[in-house]
């Protein structure tokens, strides 16, 4: 036994007996904590004192116990549609093994899950085929931590945004050479599966739904009036509004995407415009100068 | 001499600001006194809690409450999340910042928890240097609360009350009295919570928090859960009596009922500081009905809203 103890071995002791996910008696025997303060469970009075009513274990416990249910319960929040997809005793398994792979250590929850997508995909089986169950939670988590992000992201709300009406008046000849600035909040992302459809089911509060079968799926994901909106795109319109949002001005986008769609373009493209226009997707045109 | 509530108003009764009531609060404004925000919710907003902040803010007094400060913390201050708390502040003009005398993790891990320091002399001066530092960045004073603690270190060679005051004096900060905190560390410590009252230096008391607990019989666990219980009343009357009254706030973090309900909560206080007369549906000993699960509750989050 250690005496006398500094704060910063009680600290360093105290954080590694609490964070063990075998509970605090397993904590207490980590080489974690006994690098801090090497004492044993029937020692633990010399840490911590018993009340009247009760041990010095189950004292340090009530910690223990709300470490884990606190952040398990927030990342649940931040990934509603994952938990509903794997059930919850599943779910928090995987959570805790997340926790004691990434730790908190943001002062704010909102950065609890920000890894759990990326944690899903190294724990992938490596015998689980592609566009299997995995990848499909994998997708799952990745539009979920979208959602998040842009929730409380950036946004454009109490701006004026640009309508299609807006893009609609810039001149033919001046098209090409436009680039189009897009909101902050917006983002582009390919998913394996149709999983925009299932995590809308569970906000909704239905019954989770049958994983959807895999289908490649174009999704531009933005907020309007503070609720998060997702639409998915065809795989043309997709690559053209990649294009522009990355900076390529109108013209040099069109003639990359004009080589693999050059029909669907020349059918669709004001529509698309208009589309873009009425979802809020840019902010300002950007003319070149002189 | 020290101003009474270190010169900072008396709000009179207020609610925790919890995304559930949003709506609510924008759709009717509702004639409350004051509210406090959780910082952490709102310090890097940018999308609905921001917005709706703003406009409680240009409406109601807003004091700013943290969670993780971590004074008592032996990692270096993060001074990034300081400039944050100071901007917001400033944004919105809100009273008064407070945290918990407590650390929320070291060697850069966040428990998101409220863990108690052992009281002595090298923790003392250790928190006392952190809120000098503190209120410098922040240029105003700080106000901190007693959490409620589950565990009573053997290394503690003073009170938690005698180290509340010698810190708030030695550092010049303010105090948050969380009543219900005293109640149920008073039960988990084997303390008298009138003792822990009367000891504080009673002009540094900036506010009162009131909450609900739950009491397991081996301990008590702060749920903020539920409606106050009797013994917490009482206490709260005697603490008001000796502060000469401040600020009353009410946190309900868990089970969340109707804002209507959280604010009749917080107002049964104004009609029990009249008339003496313990709320109707105050119970004797805090409860939450069949949850085994109940565990503090010092962070809220706020998820997102996605069609």
């Amino acid at each position: 036994m250690t005496v006398p103890r500094s704060l910063a071995d009680l600290q360093h002791w105290m954080m590694s007996v609490l964070t063990a996910p075998g509970g605090v008696a397993a904590g207490l025997a980590s080489d974690e904590a006994r690098a801090a303060i090497e004492i044993v469970s029937d020692e633990l009075n010399a840490v911590i004192l018993p009340s009247q009513r009760l041990d010095a274990l189950s004292r340090l416990q009530v910690y223990g116990d709300a470490y884990f249910l606190r952040l398990i319960e927030c990342l649940g929040e931040d990934y509603p549609a994952v938990k509903a997809a794997l059930g919850e005793k599943t779910f928090n398994a995987f959570a805790v093994e997340y926790l004691q792979r990434s730790p908190p250590r943001s002062y704010t929850l909102n950065d609890l899950g920000t890894g759990f997508p990326d944690f899903l995909h190294a724990t992938k089986p490596t015998d689980e085929p592609s566009g299997g169950w995995a990848d499909f939670l994998i997708d799952l988590a990745r539009l979920e931590r979208h959602y998040a992000q842009v929730f409380d992201g950036p946004g454009v709300e109490g701006r004026p945004p640009l309508t299609a009406d807006d893009l609609s008046r810039v001149s033919a000849d001046e098209w090409p050479a436009c680039r189009l600035a897009p909101v902050p909040c917006l983002r582009l992302d390919t998913f394996q599966f149709p999983v925009h459809e299932y995590a809308t089911a569970i906000r909704r509060g239905r019954e989770a739904p049958a994983i959807p079968e895999a289908a490649a799926t174009h999704l531009a994901i933005t907020r309007r009036d503070f609720i998060v909106r997702r639409t998915s795109v065809g795989a043309s319109e997709y690559e053209l509004l990649s294009r522009i949002v990355a900076g390529e001005t109108v013209g040099e986008a069109i003639a990359a995407c004009a080589q693999q769609h050059e029909a669907e373009l020349a059918e669709y493209l004001s529509r698309w415009f208009a589309r873009w226009g009425a979802a809020g997707y840019f902010e300002r045109i950007v003319r070149p100068r002189g | 001499m020290t101003e009474p509530r270190l010169g900072l108003p008396a709000l009179g009764f207020g609610v925790g600001l919890r995304h559930v009531h949003f709506g609510h609060i924008l759709g009717t404004w509702p004639d409350v006194d004051w509210f406090e925000i959780i910082s952490e919710n709102f310090i890097d907003s940018g999308g609905r809690p921001r917005y709706v902040l703003d406009q409680i803010a240009e409406r109601y007094p807003v004091v700013m409450h943290g969670v993780s400060l971590s004074i008592g913390s032996l990692d270096p201050l993060n001074i990034e999340y300081l400039q944050k708390l100071k901007r917001l502040a400033d944004a919105i003009g809100a009273r008064w910042i407070s945290d918990h005398v407590c650390w929320t993790g070291v060697l850069g891990r966040n428990s998101h928890d409220l863990l108690p320091l052992p009281y002595h002399e090298e923790s003392l001066a250790h928190v006392v240097g952190r809120i000098r530092t503190v209120q410098e960045i922040l240029e105003r004073p700080l106000v901190l609360e007693n959490p409620s603690s589950y565990v009573t270190f053997a290394d503690s060679t003073m009170s938690e009350w005698e180290f509340v005051t010698r810190m708030a004096e030695e550092a010049d900060c303010g105090l948050l009295l969380d009543v219900n905190n005293v109640y149920v560390s008073a039960y988990n410590h084997d303390f008298d919570p009138l003792e822990f009252l009367r000891s504080l230096p009673h002009e540094r008391i900036v506010q009162f928090h009131l909450a609900g607990h739950l009491n397991r019989g081996t301990h008590c666990i702060d749920t903020h859960d539920g409606r106050v219980i009797d013994t917490v009343w009482e206490l709260y009357r005697r603490a008001q009596t000796l502060t000469s009254g401040v600020s009353t706030l009410l946190e309900w973090d868990a089970n969340i009922p109707p804002f209507e309900d959280v604010h009749a909560e917080v107002l049964k206080a104004r009609q029990f500081l009249a008339d003496g007369a313990f709320p109707a549906d105050a119970a004797s000993v805090g409860g939450s009905v069949g949850d085994d699960d109940a565990i503090p509750h010092p962070a809220s989050h706020i998820a997102a809203e996605a069609e």
